[in-house]
């Protein structure tokens, strides 16, 4: 009966030496998908789908086959393959096996069966040590060719040195305990039941097992990310693993750390903030308009005390404001909106050259009328001079009631 | 049949959730409690022209208006409070100013106060030597 390793593909978990009736069973329960990967028990043959291996999917039950190599996905017979394997070893010098042991040294019919072998198997089964975490080395060393025993050994132990130090021994522990075989290297070495067991041990092993084309999985020339969860099979072949083969694994390697996020960026740009804020927070503006400074309140105006109105009015574009906020340049009344004041004033400057605006407003006219006028000034960059208007207890404005009379503004400030 | 994982799903980004909220908190934080400009403690009138002028170098004066509009305009040291002062107390706070390298006055008067008290504190205050005198504007709302 044909061994399997089965490899959960879903728990990542591997299970090996199941029967193939119990793989069977496994698949009729679902705790073993088609999409698990399996391989013939302790052969390090790639993996295959259980679906895509007939003798577990399909109803028919070969219990004496052995298990047939993992599908190709070239999809090449494996049987083309057998003659350059057994030829490689021939050419390796390998003595001719004894008659007597090879059941028959006419491979070729066996290639020409359907269910063809990859593996040549020893006749006699072995059993492994029941114990034994791993499968003995199943290569029954012939202890009849010496000298190629002593070269073989030694290549193995070249080999396995990477992580296995036990297999050696159960190497020789099995070369002791078993009768020496014929040499197994054999072409036609007939393929019996005995429970996969593969035999790739050549002592000069090809990089790249024969049988396996380009198509098929990396295995030698990439480091090779295919071979799974696995010991060290009986005929691990050290060509298909390679050195990386240790850290590979399905599983995500334990559990995920957590990562923190990293606050440094965030506290970066949460101090800019904090810095631009209390920056410009401190230096808050004001929007202001500057007035030309009033002459102090009891200052002798002499400056404006000897000119009449008339003179002013050579020199300055007359802006008067009454009590109620309506506006008069040049005696003419005005609506009182910025853009309108701003046309009479361009205007007024325009015909006359005066570049400066008097301003005389009355004493109680509200403040933002005058600053109407400001602005309308500052549109159109006109200077400003600010006619001090006479308190209510006097006899009135200064300059509208009294056109003729000898109280001129006084000019509070030059012209800007 | 690959079995590597993409090198691109590897690599992990930062969440930036939390600190874009975080940046918008503060954000909205500050935009709620600093006020970028002054003038809203007085109804200034508006105007579409100015100088800004920055408040450490600035001497405030607040005229507010009469409460009773027969009565005088109340002037206040400082912006938009302080104790109601005499035009006295106002030039020694504009000559202490001045010592301190401030040699603007701005006079935040509110727009119903009377052209004349304006000018009257204008004037006074132009006794201080070396200043020059702005009056409080704020922007227009609603400007053209």
């Amino acid at each position: 009966m044909a061994n399997w390793d089965v490899f959960h593909a879903e728990t990542l978990e591997l299970e090996r030496g199941l029967s193939t009736a119990a793989v069977r069973q496994a698949l009729a329960r679902s705790s073993v998908s088609e999409d698990d990967l399996v391989r013939p028990a302790g052969t390090n043959t790639p993996w295959a789908r259980i679906g895509d291996i007939a003798e577990l999917a399909a109803a028919e039950v070969a219990p004496a086959e052995p298990p047939p190599t993992a599908p190709r996905p070239s999809g090449k017979p494996a049987s083309a393959r057998v003659p350059s394997d057994f030829e490689l070893v021939a050419d390796e010098g390998l003595t001719p096996p004894p008659a007597a042991t090879i059941r028959s040294p006419d491979w070729l019919e066996l290639r020409s069966e359907s269910d063809d072998v990859a593996f040549p198997v020893i006749k006699d089964p072995i059993t492994p040590p029941a114990a034994a975490p791993k499968p003995p080395e199943p290569h029954p060393s012939p202890a009849a060719p010496s000298s190629k025993t002593e070269d073989w050994l030694w290549a193995e132990e070249v080999d396995d040195d990477d992580d296995d130090d036990d297999d050696d021994e159960d190497v020789l522990v099995l070369e002791e305990a078993l009768p020496p075989p014929p040499v197994e290297r054999a072409p036609a070495r007939p393929v019996e039941r005995a429970p996969a067991r593969p035999v790739e041990r050549a002592p000069a092993r090809a990089t790249r097992p024969p049988d396996l084309g380009e198509d098929d999985l990396e295995l030698t020339d990439a480091p090779s990310r295919i071979a799974l969860p696995v010991v060290s099979s009986r005929d691990r072949d050290d060509a298909m693993v390679s050195g990386d083969e240790e850290d590979f694994t399905f599983a995500r390697g334990g559990p995920m750390t957590v990562e923190e996020l990293d606050l440094a960026p965030m506290v970066d740009v949460a101090f800019q903030l904090v810095l631009f804020f209390m920056v410009t927070a401190t230096t808050v503006i004001y929007k202001t308009l500057e007035i030309p400074k009033p002459s102090p309140e009891n200052a002798p105006s002499a400056v404006s005390q000897g000119r009449s109105k008339e003179d002013l009015e050579k020199d300055y574009v007359l802006v008067e404001i009454d009590p109620s906020g309506s506006v008069k340049i040049d005696h003419e009344p005005v609506a009182a909106d910025l853009g309108v004041l701003v046309e009479r004033l361009r205007t007024a400057r325009e015909k006359t050259g005066r570049t400066s605006m008097l301003l005389t407003a009355d004493y109680t006219t509200k403040h933002r009328n005058t600053v109407l006028a400001y602005d309308a000034a500052h549109e159109i960059g006109m200077g400003i001079v600010i006619g001090k208007p006479t308190p209510p207890a006097a006899a009135g404005p200064t300059l509208g009631v009294a056109p003729s009379g000898p109280a001129a503004p006084k000019a509070a400030a030059p012209p800007n | 049949m690959m079995f590597r994982r993409d090198e691109e799903e590897r690599n992990e980004h930062i969440d930036m959730t939390p600190m874009v909220d975080v940046v918008f908190q503060l954000m909205t934080f500050m935009l709620f409690s600093v006020q970028m400009s002054g003038g809203e403690k007085v109804d200034i009138p508006p105007a579409r022209h100015g100088v800004g002028v920055e408040e450490n170098d600035a001497t405030f004066l607040t005229l507010l208006k009469p409460v009773p509009p027969s009565s005088e305009a109340r002037l206040l040291l400082g912006h938009g409070e302080g104790q109601i002062a005499t035009l006295d107390q106002a030039r020694a706070n504009i000559a202490d100013g001045v010592k301190q390298g401030r040699r603007k006055v701005i006079l935040q008067a509110d727009g119903e106060v009377p052209h004349g008290e304006v000018i009257r504190i204008a004037a006074a205050v132009s006794d201080v030597e070396g200043i020059t005198v702005h009056v409080g504007v704020q922007e227009p709302t609603g400007a053209r």
